[in-house]
């Protein structure tokens, strides 16, 4: 098998997909939906099951008393600082967020995340979308956590979910510019089941997923299985560790990746300090991986600055790639329901010449 | 002219004048959800940690909005901030059947920044305990400073409370004003949102805990009745310390058997007013009497407690004021 992740591929650069297939690009909508389908009728059948008298059951069973949901759209807008090419992404969301209870007991969580993602000349877009013009429905958290078995100590998660590694598991990066290191692992969420929990002293989370990312598939038979132990996220030092290992499945086909990771975050006053390391392998290549981020928030949080480094090697046999990048951002709450983005991209030395300076802006309402 | 113009923006590009348009009918429309909701969480360690004994817990969200603030600002020296009002959650907190309390998470702003105190309310709206979970200030982690704080509040109901504040919403404190005010704010606030926002809720939880405290059985159901002849209440209840508009009678109930009847009444006397619960069973014997705000002293307990076990269904029988308001209510009861 070749080497399909020779080259480190940032998010939103641009290079143009041509030949779209209009019958492969619907087939993939419908195959997209029957994985999300398939996978809500297993957990509300199981969450029936156990129960006896069903129409009595179903009668105390309340789904809408905790609801929330909002319309979440978007517009980003990112741009090529050398040569001016952008590309644009627009979002059209629905976040329905409730608590399954039943009788006196809350019995799960659900999060229902399906967004239309139209993107403008994005080059390198995600494996879902044909090329950087395309459209497709992105699901970005949709689980059920059945959190009424131990009292939230162990907690059984099915649906689409962020895969648990590292600093991404205990801050948002729903929707946001401010991301922090999926790009290494080229995954951010998938389908599959998780056993996760909350403990006084720690919290946990292990998933066995898909290994196929938005999209739902049994091609090549991908899998994938991660975890992550951490001290208390509430906690103002927060540190946890991480494991990956599984076959994803990329746009070039399966590649197998693992890594372990260590991450820390530190809280003080409107001060935060993230950090994660981790170092694996993808196939045959040896990878390590350092990311620090500080960031500063005002008195009432609506304005976040943050600054972040990142820095990765990939070693094939001693030949040695890098990517060096610094990211300065802000984001701003114009309103409780509106807010602003704005993210600078630079490469650092040694820079490359396919390194890209790339200046981002985003606007988000949340109705 | 300018319609032009606007016509050759559109032309020019739809989807950016959509996005305008969109734009500037959302600027107007305030609304009250920054994050994503699955980054919500609920306050899993805080439950375990401030109730123990718990077996599980239910979530009840509800709006806090405009409404709710102006009535709170009513009652306190200082009021919701806009960012505070949109769809909160109240988690009562359950030991099998019988209700042990409530959580609620309230955010306050202080000098560095905000912070997260998640509240353990008793079900006579004392506050029980509380917890941090989210302060960037090291001395939340300071244990000496964490006694402190929670001998400050503990037990303590919103009254009290109040008395912990000045008119300029500052705490009477020497350690940490700045993190002691906005503890004690915070915990004022969580008792007026919850018993206004939750009122009902609540009530519903008290008289749960109550009937399960007394009877010891499975499946007990408390339904409310319904008084048909209510204009006859203000000829029959003439005592004046008993509001008659404010009588609510519910049965009490085991696999479809009688066992009690809960009646809840305000009341106005002995110095002190507010509502009560009444426990009878079905021949007429005062089983309990539980005040919805705690027992202003041990004296005005002792005098309520003496009619317990006592038969007031003859009213003939009964020797004391408070046997005889129970008299009338448990008379209301049977209509």
């Amino acid at each position: 098998m070749g080497n399909p992740l020779k080259k480190i591929v940032l998010p939103f650069t641009f290079e143009k997909k041509e030949n779209k297939q209009f019958s492969s690009h619907y087939l993939r909508h419908i195959n997209n939906l029957r994985g999300f389908l398939w996978v809500f009728a297993i957990v509300i059948s199981s969450s029936l099951l156990p129960l006896s008298g069903l129409a009595s059951t179903l009668k105390e069973l309340n789904l809408s008393n905790n609801a929330r949901w909002t319309i979440d759209l978007s517009a980003l807008s990112s741009n090529e600082v050398q040569n001016g090419e952008s590309a644009e992404i627009y979002t059209i969301g629905f976040d329905y967020y409730t608590k399954l209870t039943y009788q006196d007991r809350d019995i799960a969580t659900i999060i229902f995340q399906p967004y239309w993602v139209q993107l403008k000349g994005v080059s390198a877009p995600p494996e879902f979308f044909d090329d950087g013009d395309d459209n497709a429905i992105n699901w970005r958290i949709t689980n059920i956590n059945f959190t009424g078995l131990s009292r939230g100590k162990f907690n059984i998660r099915v649906g689409h979910f962020e895969v648990p590694f590292g600093i991404e598991q205990n801050l948002d990066s729903n929707g946001t510019l401010r991301q922090f290191t999926f790009t290494d692992r080229a995954i951010k969420a998938d389908w599959g089941i998780s056993a996760n929990g909350v403990l006084p002293s720690f919290d946990y989370e292990f998933a066995l997923t898909r290994g196929s990312g938005n999209n739902w598939t049994n091609d090549s038979d991908p899998y994938l299985v991660s975890g992550r132990v951490g001290a208390p996220h509430i906690n103002n030092i927060v540190w946890g560790i991480s494991y990956f290992y599984g076959n994803l499945l990329a746009p070039q086909g399966i590649v197998h990746r693992r890594r372990a990771g260590l991450d820390l975050a530190y809280y003080y006053y409107q001060w935060e300090f993230h950090n994660e390391l981790s170092f694996g392998r993808d196939e045959n290549i040896d990878t390590e991986n350092a990311w620090i981020e500080i960031a500063w928030n005002n008195r009432t949080e609506s304005l976040k600055t943050y600054t972040q480094w990142q820095y990765r090697t990939r070693d094939e046999s001693g030949d040695k790639e890098t990517l060096n990048v610094f990211v300065l951002g802000a984001q701003w709450f114009v309103s409780p329901a509106i807010d602003i983005s704005a993210q600078w991209q630079e490469a650092l030395v040694p820079k490359k010449e396919d390194d890209k300076s790339i200046i981002k802006i985003l606007l988000r309402w949340r109705i | 002219m300018m319609n032009t113009e606007i016509k050759n923006i559109c032309k020019a590009n739809r989807t950016h004048c959509f996005y305008l348009i969109t734009f500037l009918f959302l600027w107007g429309y305030s609304i009250h959800s920054q994050a994503a909701y699955c980054s919500l969480r609920d306050p899993v360690v805080a439950i375990n940690t401030l109730y123990p004994d718990a077996s599980h817990h239910l979530s009840i969200t509800k709006e806090v909005n405009r409404h709710s603030r102006n009535q709170i600002s009513e009652r306190l020296p200082f009021t919701l901030l806009f960012n505070e009002l949109g769809k909160h959650t109240l988690y009562v907190v359950m030991e099998d059947n019988t209700p042990l309390g409530f959580i609620h998470a309230r955010s306050e702003l202080t000098g560095s920044g905000l912070i997260e105190v998640v509240w353990a309310i008793n079900l006579d709206m004392t506050i029980k305990d509380s917890y941090f979970q989210r302060c960037r200030d090291p001395k939340s982690r300071d244990p000496i400073f964490i006694a402190d704080m929670k001998k400050r509040v503990q037990g303590k109901s919103f009254n009290q409370l109040l008395k912990l504040v000045d008119k300029h919403q500052n705490a009477f404190s020497n350690d940490n004003p700045d993190l002691i005010s906005a503890v004690t704010k915070s915990a004022l606030k969580t008792i007026a949102v919850t018993e206004f926002v939750w009122g009902e809720d609540i009530d519903k939880f008290k008289r749960k805990a109550l009937v399960y405290s007394i009877f010891d059985k499975e499946n007990l159901e408390i339904n409310y009745k319904d008084i048909a002849k209510k204009e006859e209440l203000n000829n029959n209840i003439v005592f004046s310390m008993l509001l008659e508009d404010t009588i609510e009678v519910y049965d009490v109930s085991s696999n479809k058997n009688k066992v009690g009847i809960l009646v809840h009444a305000e009341w106005s006397q002995y110095g002190f007013g507010g509502g009560f619960h009444w426990l009878f069973s079905p021949d007429g014997e005062i089983l309990n009497i539980t005040p919805d705000k705690p027992w202003p002293s041990h004296e005005i307990a002792n005098e309520f407690d003496k009619a317990l076990g006592k038969n007031i269904k003859n009213e003939e029988h009964c020797t004391t004021a408070i046997e005889l308001a129970g008299s009338k209510l448990f008379r209301v009861s049977q209509w």
